[in-house]
């Protein structure tokens, strides 16, 4: 260990480390491995590569336990995107990431640029994109601050996700007073690339030639990543000029124009390409770094080399820039003309900036000067975080008298309609172009999105996926949160005839010095892992994102813990793929459940928060994920047998919603039914959120495969009732009204 | 040769249909800005250039608009010589 | 006339594999059809391809105007000889906002009404035949197709109307077009121009299920080859 370090003002440099955002263990543990004082530029890189964003200090120690291995996958997290197999020749290439802190301070840009970043990883890897989703959460829509925010997320997603033509299939869109300082914005996007042909980034190798690719290099975002994404967020603070300056603006048309010439490149050039690597992030410092480190080897770069877009820049802005539309390649030496020849034909930059050696160092000179000589090896990983132990606070069991009174029916169901994370999404979605690339089977609105990826082998095979998050059950329980959401996304899948694959996640949490924030993030893998196992759709890739919080009352709150899972599978037939609205008159309709008890309370409902809100739930609702299992199995054997005319799955709001829900299609189907037999309380049935239930439209005369179905899979079935040319929903006795009154209050929340 | 800067300002045609001034005109009208009569929406292009003099500046500036920087079937356009 | 099929890409153009694939699957049952993407760079002669495509996308990020940098590309430099001497060329959405630039259709198009991009599947009627494209006997039929688009508002003086004739009109107005119009076309010489909003090319594959775009590839097929 070098002499200790004076703590006061006198020594700049050390100044300068706080500033760059190194806790006092982290610069002695630099200077330790260094062996002496680090250069200005030094220490502006280690801050970026030891910042919670790049280096995930306080979550690797339960990342790591996320399994991540099984039969189809490809590869796993630590790459640009996760990859699983489609078939013989073809892969998938998928994952999530979040924009959350960049969109609260500049929406438009904040939004368009997360779905820049999220698709250059897919392309990264040498995969064609070819959907994206949308997973967001605003505070209060009441608030204009936040229908602004929304307004300002879709625009910017439609921005960039319209021009680079890769269609926008999927989405939800909550919202809770949780956020009301700090909205989540996580894009997902998804890509099929040929299985002799995957690129990575750790497969440099020294004699190389190192490359940037794309876009010029200005003073965008400096300080980006690092800053802006542990930002604790005060409310009345976001808007301050040197936020929005740091906000780094997106041009879709070039990253278009990079993503052709880049697949281009990795068609015709693929052996001389060695390695590649997305400057999303902390741009040239953390592409540098990581394929150096990862690919074990050393680097040599010339910043004077790099195109800039701006005069003047100094090193350290140019290893900080994140300008976007950028990628950092290493190729072999003698290719890179024509690198440049293909880069050139589409309009992008191509420019050697140094080159690969055997010496584990990563040398960086600017005007013939040296600025940065780091043994790269030993300063990949940031020491480790001293973390408090994570600690659930108990919730007290409360002793609250269930109420007797039971709501108006028809006015609840009306009210639930109403509520923004049921309400319709339409007009949202059609600012998105959801059918470009002339693959979309079922986009928005559908239980689970389908994508048509036909081949001369496999013509009519299909990807699905659905995303979810309940954060209202993580906020309950974070471990249940996990599992139900993997649930619910898998029996998405089924209903639609989707086999699940794998999956990627997308956590976003409060202050990691937080023991309940630890507690969230151990919790949700533990949750994962049980539900992954269940499954055997394993993690394939990832995002943590940290420092959600608002404050109010003065007092920083971490938002409820929010893990969007991505459930990606695939069908062999998107001609069997089973729709979630009601098709034809006459058509019974059937619930089949798994067993178990639900005799309770509708705690932790939709329900439950809206009209009683003065009781805390403390019960998680019902969940098997064993039964689940056997859910998935059945619902994949009906798709074989064709028995479901459609079929969705009850979830927000719970059976009453979700039948109103399947009314709603063009024709506006009316139903029909009987409850009045039933012996449990009217709302626990109508509202209550119990999970595997699903809801089967079957012809009548096929109604004895469904009992042998539900007999072979130990389900239980039971009717529900018919679908009506009447346009009246009825539950008898007591639920009764007209459908279109239903749809208007349904519809008229987004506008 | 000398150097110049002109400006191109490209306009609709009047009785052109003009969706986003149409919604400008009545954002504003709904911040209580009750005076406003009329907004139109103008493109202006700043373009340094050489030229022999002001009026082969101003030639230029004006072939440019004709070839690509107005949509003559909709939009009118002025060239000025700025310096 | 070779049997060549082209479509037309410009850096920005998203919809040029869409076409393309509508194509390649035609050229199976007839291979007299030979799908080509042509690159914008390069000239386009005449007598060289039968059909040409302007597809759908931000050429160049539709920068300054939707269309208006793609209209001087290489392969658009002769264009109106290339059609005269026999060519159907057809710009689908982008492809119609370039076409409109290059003055081959009168009129122009304006932000949608709502300012909004829109993207949604609606129903259109066809008015009127249009070589290759529509015959007389898919007159007054519906159809439904996808559109996708920002600037799809179009507008037409009389004095511009000309020799062309509104082939396609919206059932239900959804972006302020005048008249419902959703698509014009003319002949001019041997060939015809064909400019529409909507894209038929996301309406061809069974496996997505919506078809109404079939007849207007097929109908090309059986009245070219």
């Amino acid at each position: 260990m070098s002499q200790a370090i004076s703590k006061e003002g006198l020594d700049p440099i050390r100044e300068l480390a706080a500033a760059v955002g190194l806790s006092d263990k982290e610069w002695n543990h630099l200077i330790f491995v260094l062996g002496r004082h680090p250069s200005e530029s030094e220490l502006q890189m280690i801050g970026v590569m030891w910042s919670e964003h790049c280096s995930y200090k306080s979550s690797k120690r339960y990342l790591k336990k996320l399994i991540t291995k099984g039969k189809y996958v490809l590869e796993g997290p630590g790459e640009n995107a996760g990859l699983i197999a489609l078939d013989a020749e073809r892969g998938i290439a998928f994952k999530i990431e979040s924009h959350n802190h960049p969109s609260f301070v500049e929406p438009f840009q904040g939004a368009a640029t997360g779905v820049g970043g999220i698709l250059r990883d897919i392309f990264t890897m040498g995969a064609r994109p070819i959907a994206l989703g949308d997973y967001l959460r605003f505070g209060d829509l009441n608030l204009e601050k936040h229908q602004y925010l929304l307004d300002g997320v879709i625009g910017g997603i439609a921005h960039y996700g319209n021009c680079m033509g890769i269609p926008v299939v999927a989405g939800h869109v909550g919202s809770g007073s949780s956020y009301n300082g700090n909205i989540l914005v996580n894009v997902f996007a998804l890509g099929i690339v040929d299985r002799n042909k995957i690129f990575r980034s750790n497969t440099g190798k020294p004699g190389q030639v190192v490359m940037v690719w794309g876009a010029k290099t200005g003073r965008d975002g400096i300080h980006g990543a690092s800053l802006l994404a542990s930002a604790d967020f005060e409310s009345g603070k976001t808007e301050t000029k040197e936020q929005k300056i740091r906000v780094q603006v997106g041009d879709p048309f070039k990253e278009k124009v990079l993503m052709e010439a880049t697949l281009e490149c990795m068609q015709s050039l693929s052996s001389d390409l060695a390695a590649i690597q997305d400057m999303g992030a902390a741009g040239l410092t953390s592409s540098t770094t990581e394929m150096a480190a990862k690919s074990k080897i050393g680097m040599k770069i010339d910043l004077s080399k790099v195109p800039v877009r701006e005069t003047g820049m100094k090193a350290f802005e140019l290893l900080l820039s994140e300008s976007q539309e950028r990628m950092l390649a290493i190729v072999e030496k003698g290719s890179e003309e024509k690198f440049k020849a293909i880069l050139n034909k589409w309009g992008c930059e191509g420019e050697v900036v140094g080159e690969t050696d055997d010496s584990e160092l990563l040398r960086m000179t600017f005007d013939g000067q040296t600025v940065v000589d780091l043994p790269i090896q030993k300063l990949m990983d940031a020491p480790p975080a001293d973390l408090p132990e994570p600690e659930w606070p108990a919730v007290q069991s409360q002793a609250y008298k269930i109420p007797d009174e039971i709501k108006k029916e028809w006015e609840v169901l009306e009210k639930l309609l109403c509520h923004p994370s049921v309400a319709s999404k339409k007009e949202i979605f059609k600012r998105y172009d959801t059918t470009v690339g002339a693959a979309t089977v079922f986009g928005p609105g559908q239980e689970a999105s389908v994508l048509w990826v036909g081949s001369k082998e496999h013509p009519h095979l299909g990807i699905a996926f659905k995303g979810v998050a309940d954060e209202n059950f993580y906020q309950l329980n974070p471990r249940f949160g996990a599992k139900a959401a993997m649930a619910k996304a898998v029996r998405s899948l089924s209903c639609v005839g989707a086999r699940a694959r794998a999956f990627t996640d997308g956590i976003n949490v409060g202050n990691p010095k937080n023991a309940k924030t630890q507690a969230a993030l151990s919790e949700t893998v533990e949750g994962l892992n049980e539900a992954i196992i269940a499954f055997e759709t394993p993690c394939v890739s990832g995002n943590v994102s940290m420092y959600n919080q608002t404050v109010s009352d003065g007092v920083p709150r971490d938002i409820y813990p929010t893990t969007f899972v991505v459930v990606v599978g695939v069908m062999d037939d998107v001609r069997k793929a089973v729709p979630s609205l009601f098709q034809s008159e006459g058509s019974e309709i059937w619930l089949l459940e798994i067993p178990g008890n639900r005799e309770l309370f509708p705690e932790a409902s939709l329900y439950a928060r809206e009209f009683f809100p003065e009781l805390k739930p403390s019960v998680c609702p019902f969940l098997d994920l064993e039964g689940e299992q056997r859910l998935q199995n059945a619902l994949l054997k009906a798709n074989d047998l064709n028995l479901m005319l459609s079929c969705r799955d009850v979830s927000t709001g719970g059976l009453a919603v979700s039948l109103a829900k399947a009314c709603f299609s063009e024709k506006r189907f009316g139903f029909e039914g009987d409850l009045s037999k039933t012996q449990s309380r009217r709302d626990q049935l109508l509202f209550g959120e119990a999970q595997g239930r699903v809801i089967l439209e079957i012809n009548p005369n096929r109604r004895s495969e469904l009992m042998k179905l539900g007999a072979e899979f130990n389900l239980q079935i039971r009717k529900l009732g018919n679908v009506t040319q009447d346009p009246t929903f009825r539950i008898r006795p007591t639920l009764s009204g007209s459908i279109e009154t239903l749809f208007q209050a349904w519809s008229s929340v987004f506008k | 040769m000398k150097s110049f800067k002109i400006q191109v300002r490209v306009q609709f045609k009047d009785g052109i249909l003009d969706p986003q001034a149409e919604a400008i005109q009545s954002a504003l009208k709904k911040l209580q800005f009750k005076s406003v009569q009329n907004v139109r929406c103008d493109k202006a292009f700043l373009i340094s250039l050489e030229a022999e003099s002001e009026t082969a500046a101003q030639d230029l500036g004006r072939k440019m608009a004709n070839q690509l920087l107005a949509n003559v079937v909709m939009e009118n356009f002025e060239v000025e010589v700025v310096t | 006339m070779s049997r060549h099929w082209a479509v037309v890409q410009f850096p920005g153009s998203n919809c040029d594999h869409d076409v393309l694939k509508v194509f390649q699957s035609l050229s199976k049952k007839y291979p007299e059809i030979e799908p080509v993407l042509h690159w914008h760079e390069d000239p386009i002669e005449k007598n060289v391809y039968e059909v040409i495509i302007l597809p759908g996308g931000f050429s160049y990020g539709d920068y300054l105007r939707a269309g208006a940098i793609a209209k001087i590309s290489q392969a658009l430099n002769n264009l109106e000889e290339v059609i005269e001497a026999g060519a159907h060329v057809m710009g689908i959405c982008n492809g119609f906002q370039i076409l409109l630039e290059t003055r081959l259709l009168p009129g122009y198009l304006q932000v949608n009404k709502s300012l909004k991009f829109i993207s949604d599947t609606v129903s259109l009627k066809i008015e009127d035949e249009a070589f290759p494209w529509f015959t007389k006997k898919n007159k007054g039929e519906v159809v439904r197709y996808p559109i996708a688009h920002r600037f799809g508002n179009y507008q037409l003086s009389k004095i511009d109307k000309g020799e062309m004739k509104p082939v396609l009109k919206y059932q239900e107005n959804p972006n302020g077009s005048i008249d419902g119009i959703a698509g014009v076309y003319r002949t001019l010489g041997k060939g015809s121009v064909f400019g529409l909003m909507p894209h038929p090319e996301r309406a061809f594959f069974e496996d997505l299920r919506l078809t109404d775009g079939q007849p207007i590839w097929q109908n090309a097929v059986e009245n070219l080859i």
